[in-house]
């Protein structure tokens, strides 16, 4: 991942109060922190989960490092709500989102520079095979949780705050479904376990294909292509940042360079791109 | 960042938190029912194991002390393996239920109550035995009138298998998932919703819960010494 | 006469060592056995396995003639016993004294009914809801034996169950043992390695040593006939005198010991070679040689020495024949000799007991 060593971001912000000396030390000892280090070139990095499972992140700070050496690139990846926490503590330099409505207001509010949208995938509904309550035929993704709720048929969330999260909370909300009952399930966990929670139980899913393929999962795409179901990652440089390289790592990402590594990512394994390059 | 978090647990049991409460209340059954099936498995076995000579009884106890260093994810593994769908039981659908999770413990808890159980019987002096056979005891009898001596000892056996199944993480998050339903808590312990609340990056949250964790211990723990005490031998 | 328990051809190897061997050994109802002999002597093994209480590498426990196995719980049920060390359970008094009758689904009043005669009879009226913990090595003793006592068994097999009591108490607590015995007519088994107690108990008498039977039967018999060395030193028959038969008249026979002659009566044949058993109690001495001829044997000697015990008093005479006297106090204070004394020692031809010696 990145050559550098660098204090966690939590040094740097007020999370543990008067035990950040005591912390600091522990930190020290685990090798999680070399000494003298300070804002220079390590760049911080906060995405998503469901970008670092892919490995997409590993690739793209490789190149970046490659193409900039003398700069090294920390990721963390966190949910998207934390993320932009992160972001608005000034504890990250560059953010890579995955959740619109949030970033809107993360802008709105001052504390990023701009938005770029650099790449997509898609959200898929995912479920077993058999399909019980029939969404396959039903053509968008608001209806279709309509009628699984309707059903009573078996869904399960993330509910751990993160993108994928976020919209599929979005999507209740927009089929105007509330989210009681024995029918719908939280596991507060990533993409991957949650989708063997979900092969188990037989239930629902909303899910990004990537992870879906790369658990092997015995669910099957059942509804897919829908607008709603887009997720757009943006780059947000910070505001709050006084990283030197912030500014670089946020202009390669929106290079064309980078869209081409997007591009060519995952067709050597699985046959087509995970990820679809957004932009000129 | 400590006091604070003191301050959010009593908040969070002190105005009723549903979730906070149900979680409390669901940890406690988890680990008492595991801890109760590991009494009546290990209990017994580590009492014939002090007792009688049967062939094969060194094989088996050294199977009960190796059982006692088992990994507690190796267990939550082997059980997840056992009843997911493809599994030996998977018709029963008990994976990601608290069975499951209560399933998981018994593994780790039994041999533990077993090894200290046989340790404290066969510290007993041999006197005991041929004297409650010499008045005519049947084996029964005579088991439990060894268990009645030993009694502080076999309280620390069901101690030590409390502290057991009150602490596990690992094995009941691989078999129960960590799930709510309808927004209600299914599987989520004071164990597994500490990992949850790190995970999100809710520190005072899983502070907040690892008090009310300590505290819980405690307070059961000051219970079980009580009785443990209770009255003295010669 | 009839025998309820029985042992036969016990055998048990300790460590590749057969540390006991009992062809025979009996007990009968109404009677108390006293299985007697030195400390190690395997008396605690011995009553162990006839308690069914661990099993015998060979050999078989007769209960009324049937063959009783080890765990055999209705065999067991019959039995009752103290062991050695007073093992009590926690509780009380009452809680231990009833386990036996607790164990035997007997109803509760009965049991506390029991329980309070059996305290009563060890002497501890009142002491049923004392804690075990507070007891006196003594009183825990006493309790031991009374939860044994309690079950009114058929057979009650006591092992050393006076060791902690004072002696004050000792003689009336064996005395009410030795009554419950022929009230309730079981078969009482009784280890000691004491020689007063084995002797002033028992009806019956077995010798053990070294794992081995030496001799059983009634005490009365073993006491004044014991049948060899080892025998006769544990019943404590400490003169024991190599002789040889020179003649036998009708039974009255006359033995050359080195140069003194004895008479004794026997019917074993002139030749044989013989050990003469007599008790210390049988041996008279005078301060000068007695006149009338009552004694056959006398022997002139010199008082070796004096060990007062207490109300008797031992006498070890040197001479021709030496021998030991035991006598009363009055009796020695009135002869009036010390050590280094001349002194004559003897005892009737009846009082000896004549052993082949091989």
């Amino acid at each position: 991942m990145s050559h550098g060593r660098i204090c966690p971001p939590f040094l740097a912000s007020n999370t543990f109060g008067g035990m950040k000396p005591f912390v600091a030390l522990i930190v020290v000892l685990l090798g999680g922190c070399a000494p003298g280090a300070a804002s220079g070139e390590v760049i911080v990095l906060a995405s998503t989960t469901s970008t670092q499972d892919s490995g997409l992140l590993d690739v793209l700070t490789a190149e970046f490092e490659k193409a900039h050496p003398g700069h090294a690139v920390k990721v963390v990846a966190v949910g998207s709500g934390e993320a932009l926490d992160l972001g608005r503590r000034g504890d990250a330099d560059v953010l890579l989102a995955h959740s619109p409505k949030d970033e809107a207001k993360f802008i709105a509010q001052g504390h990023g520079v701009s938005r770029t949208t650099i790449m997509k995938n898609n959200f898929v509904i995912a479920g077993p095979r058999g399909d019980p309550s029939s969404i396959a035929k039903i053509g968008d993704a608001v209806s279709a949780f309509r009628e699984i709720a309707g059903s009573g048929a078996r869904f399960i969330s993330r509910g751990d705050e993160s993108g994928t999260h976020r919209r599929e909370l979005s999507l209740w909300e927009e089929a105007a479904i509330a989210l009681k009952g024995d029918w719908y399930f939280e596991a507060g966990s990533g993409m991957a376990e949650t989708l063997v929670i979900a092969a188990e139980k037989g239930a629902y899913i909303l899910t990004d294909t990537a992870t879906l393929r790369a658990t092997q999962s015995p669910l099957a795409i059942l509804l897919s292509g829908d607008d709603t179901l887009i997720n757009p990652y943006s780059v947000i440089p910070v505001v709050a940042t006084r990283n030197r390289g912030a500014p670089v790592l946020a202009q390669w990402l929106v290079s064309p360079q980078a869209r081409s590594v997007i591009g060519a990512f995952g067709k050597d394994r699985f046959g087509s791109s995970h990820f679809e390059p957004v932009g000129p | 960042m400590i006091p604070q978090a003191l301050r959010d647990a009593f908040r969070l049991i002190f105005e009723g938190d549903p979730y906070t409460l149900s979680v409390i209340w669901f940890s406690f059954k988890v680990a008492f029912a595991s801890l109760a099936i590991a009494v009546v498995i290990g209990l017994p076995v580590g009492i014939l194991l002090g007792t009688t000579r049967f062939a094969g009884r060194l094989g088996f106890l050294t199977l009960v002390n190796a059982a006692m260093g088992l990994p507690p994810v190796v267990a939550g593994l082997v059980t997840f393996m056992v009843l997911r769908n493809n599994g030996v039981l998977g018709d029963a659908q008990l994976l990601f239920t608290p069975a499951a999770m209560v399933l998981a413990q018994v593994p780790l808890a039994a041999p533990l109550i077993a090894g200290i159980t046989m340790a404290s019987i066969s510290a007993l002096p041999a006197a005991i035995k041929i004297q409650a056979r010499g008045l005519g005891a049947s084996r029964l009898q005579e088991a439990k009138i060894l268990a009645g001596q030993a009694r502080a000892s076999l309280f620390a056996a069901v101690i030590a298998g409390f502290g057991a199944t009150i602490s596990e993480v690992g094995a009941i998050l691989i078999t129960g998932g960590n799930l709510l339903v309808g927004g209600k808590n299914y599987t989520r312990t004071m164990t597994t919703a500490i990992v949850l609340e790190t995970r999100l990056g809710n520190f005072s949250r899983a502070m907040a819960f690892a008090v009310i964790l300590l505290f819980a211990i405690l307070i059961v723990n000051i219970l079980f010494t009580r009785a443990q005490t209770a009255g003295r031998a010669r | 006469m009839s025998i309820l328990l029985e042992g036969a051809g016990l055998r048990r190897t300790y460590r590749r060592t057969l540390d006991l061997d009992v062809p025979r050994i009996s007990a009968q109802r109404g009677r108390v056995l006293v299985i007697m002999g030195p400390s190690g002597a395997g008396k605690s093994t011995l009553l162990r396995l006839l308690a069914l209480v661990e099993k015998p590498d060979q050999g078989q426990i007769l209960i009324a003639g049937q063959p009783a196995k080890p765990h055999d719980l209705k065999s067991r049920r019959k039995m009752a016993s103290a062991m050695q060390t007073a093992t009590l359970f926690r509780g009380t008094v009452l809680r231990n004294v009833e386990w036996g009758l607790a164990i035997r689904r007997v109803h509760k009043r009965l049991r506390l009914i029991r329980s309070e005669e059996a305290l009563a009879l060890v002497g501890l009226d009142g002491f049923e809801s004392r804690d075990v913990a507070e007891l006196s090595g003594g009183e825990a003793q006493r309790v031991n034996l009374a939860r044994a006592l309690a079950v009114q068994p058929e057979i009650l097999f006591l092992d050393e169950p006076l060791v902690y009591v004072d002696e004050t108490m000792r003689e009336s607590l064996a005395l009410a043992l030795r009554k419950f015995t022929l009230r309730t007519s079981c078969a009482t088994v009784w280890v000691t390695h004491d020689r007063a107690e084995a002797l002033g108990m028992s009806d019956d008498l077995a010798l053990v040593s070294d794992g081995r039977m030496l001799q059983q039967g009634e005490t009365m018999e073993v006491f004044t006939k014991p049948d060899g060395l080892q025998a006769a030193r544990l019943v404590g028959a400490d003169n024991v005198i190599a002789a040889t038969i020179t003649s036998n008249d009708d039974g009255l026979a006359k033995l050359k010991a080195g140069d003194a002659d004895i008479e004794a009566t026997t019917d074993l044949a002139e030749g044989t070679t013989v050990y003469l058993v007599v008790r210390p109690e049988e041996v008279s001495v005078w301060g000068a040689a007695p006149q009338d001829s009552s004694p056959r044997n006398w022997f002139k000697g010199v008082l070796a020495e004096v060990i007062s015990l207490g109300a008797t008093v031992k006498l070890r005479v040197d001479g021709e024949v030496p021998l030991v006297a035991l006598i009363t106090q009055p009796t020695f204070r009135e002869l009036g000799v010390t050590a280094g004394d001349p002194i004559w020692a003897g005892f009737k031809a009846t009082a000896v007991h004549v052993m082949r010696r091989s």
